[in-house]
């Protein structure tokens, strides 16, 4: 996916050549006469990269790069003044202002483009570095939102896939909780919202979970509808949870009797695919959005399986995803190309990397879990 | 601007001028519902046709602009919200969560 760079100039003529140059240099650039529209366009878009001439009628760069550091959701991008200018005076300014560098317009395209790549690489391996420091503390924590491995039961197979966003840990979240040898709960949630905020909350919700789940077996309850009000309950009352909501796949696995039920709060469809049949097919719950209502209005269903037969639970990141620029949710589309690769008898690995590939671009952490009934 | 407000006779009728809503957009847009429903017992309608994709962040804002509404004992109700859109509500029971109406007339006649 090529990096997006918003381009601000009112001269049209410099704006086409560097639009062309950034495009042929495999970059996907923005172009913007304005300030004005420029900020029209950062409304919609978030670029890796800001380009700004100085000297525009109205508002100037300079007035730019103060509005940019003024406005949270900007002040962090990466900001490049390009310019005709070279006096001492306009470079200092424009540092002052946390301008990344300055360049003249005058420039060899070819020294330009290595600029910016420098610039682009050194703010990602930044990123990273960041990423990856909160991310040793986390493990450090014990502070996991996915499983270590799959599950091999004596009747039951429970893989998993998961796909951050961007890198960025995400809202999703999955845990597997064996109570003993006969019984499993498999829990697939997704926080709404994106990256970090999501991911911080994730843990929350995944302790209620975990808590519900384990009090109400300790009372000898293995009804999902019923764990899931008895979450959605504590969840509801939790102020700090106030505007944040989740959506929940809840799944108790007997393994004695081969018997799955299952219970959802605002969730995608449960899918089933049955080797005889040959199809996939939709297994809707009832139950609303965690923490919303009191009462969430949960109830369960067995789904029958036999020999062969494969279940899949599935986050919205996974029917999410952008093609020509667009973005689409379908769920349709996501189930005819499951059941072709089901019907190949493909493996999970097959599967995961025939549909999440680069071909389709995700927009946002996905997450995928198979039940296979062995 | 991303969101157009009207001040109607009995509500407030609130338009997204987003093709995609997403992230970026959605906690601005919680905090535009937010200080537009501080009066007691707000009437909301929030005219979706122009979104052709939302994804959970902005679904997030909407909830949580819903549940601030209610708490002031207010309504809150979704207008022209595209078919795709639409189809994703349903299946995740969001069309339970939020009043959903065809047009700004229908809704202003359906809410209370």
């Amino acid at each position: 996916m090529g990096r997006k760079i918003l381009l601000v100039d009112d001269e049209l003529l410099q704006l086409v050549l560097m639009d062309k140059l950034l495009k042929n240099a495999g970059f996907l650039p923005m172009r913007a006469n304005s300030v004005d529209n420029a900020f029209k366009i950062l409304e919609d878009e978030i670029p890796d990269l800001i380009i700004s001439d100085i000297e525009m009628p109205e508002k100037d760069g300079f007035d730019f790069r103060k509005l940019i550091l003024e406005d949270i959701r900007y002040k962090d991008i990466p900001f490049l003044f390009l310019t005709s200018h070279n006096d001492q005076i306009f470079i200092q300014r424009g540092l002052d202002l946390k301008a990344i560098d300055y360049i003249d317009k005058d420039i060899p395209q070819s020294q330009l483009l290595s600029k910016i790549n420098n610039i682009l690489v050194t703010v990602r391996e930044q990123k990273e570095k960041s990423i990856n420091d909160l991310k040793i503390v986390a493990d450090k924590l014990n502070l996991k939102n996915v499983p270590n491995k799959s599950l091999k039961l004596k009747n039951f197979e429970v893989d998993f896939f998961h796909m951050t966003y961007q890198n960025h840990p995400g809202g999703d979240f999955i845990d597997f909780i064996k109570i003993n040898d006969r019984f499993t709960f498999i829990v697939l949630g997704d926080v709404m919202g994106k990256k970090w905020g999501a991911w911080f909350f994730s843990f929350s919700f995944l302790s209620y979970i975990r808590s519900a789940i384990r009090l109400c077996v300790f009372d000898g309850n293995l009804s999902v509808a019923q764990i899931m009000q008895r979450i959605n309950q504590v969840i509801h009352a939790d102020d700090f949870l106030d505007d944040i909501f989740a959506t929940l796949s809840l799944v108790l696995i007997d393994d004695e009797e081969g018997k799955i039920t299952y219970s959802g709060a605002s969730d995608l469809p449960v899918l089933r695919y049955q080797s005889t049949e040959k199809k996939v097919q939709q297994f809707k719950s009832k139950g609303l959005l965690l923490g919303f209502f009191e009462n969430g209005n949960y109830t369960e269903q067995v789904i029958e399986n036999s020999k062969g037969d494969q279940l899949f639970l599935l986050t919205d990141g996974a029917i999410d995803y952008e093609s020509n620029g667009v973005k689409k949710t379908d769920i349709n589309f996501f189930i005819h190309q499951l059941e072709d690769l089901l019907i190949e008898k493909s493996t999970f690995k097959e599967i995961t990397t025939g549909i999440f590939n680069q071909e389709k671009y995700q927009v946002d952490d996905c997450s995928l879990i198979s039940i296979k009934r062995i | 601007m991303n969101y157009k407000k009207q001040v109607l006779d009995n509500a407030t009728l609130i338009t997204v001028n987003l093709s995609e809503a997403g992230l970026n957009q959605s906690e601005e847009f919680k905090n535009f519902i937010y200080d537009n429903s501080s009066a007691s017992e707000p009437k909301l309608v929030i005219d979706m046709s122009n979104i052709k994709y939302m994804d959970s962040s902005f679904i997030g804002a909407l909830v949580a602009g819903l549940k601030h509404v209610l708490s002031k004992n207010g309504e809150m109700g979704l207008v022209n919200i595209q078919d795709d859109v639409l189809a994703l509500f349903e299946l995740t029971r969001l069309d339970k969560v939020f009043k959903i109406y065809d047009s700004v007339e229908d809704a202003l006649i359906n809410l209370k």
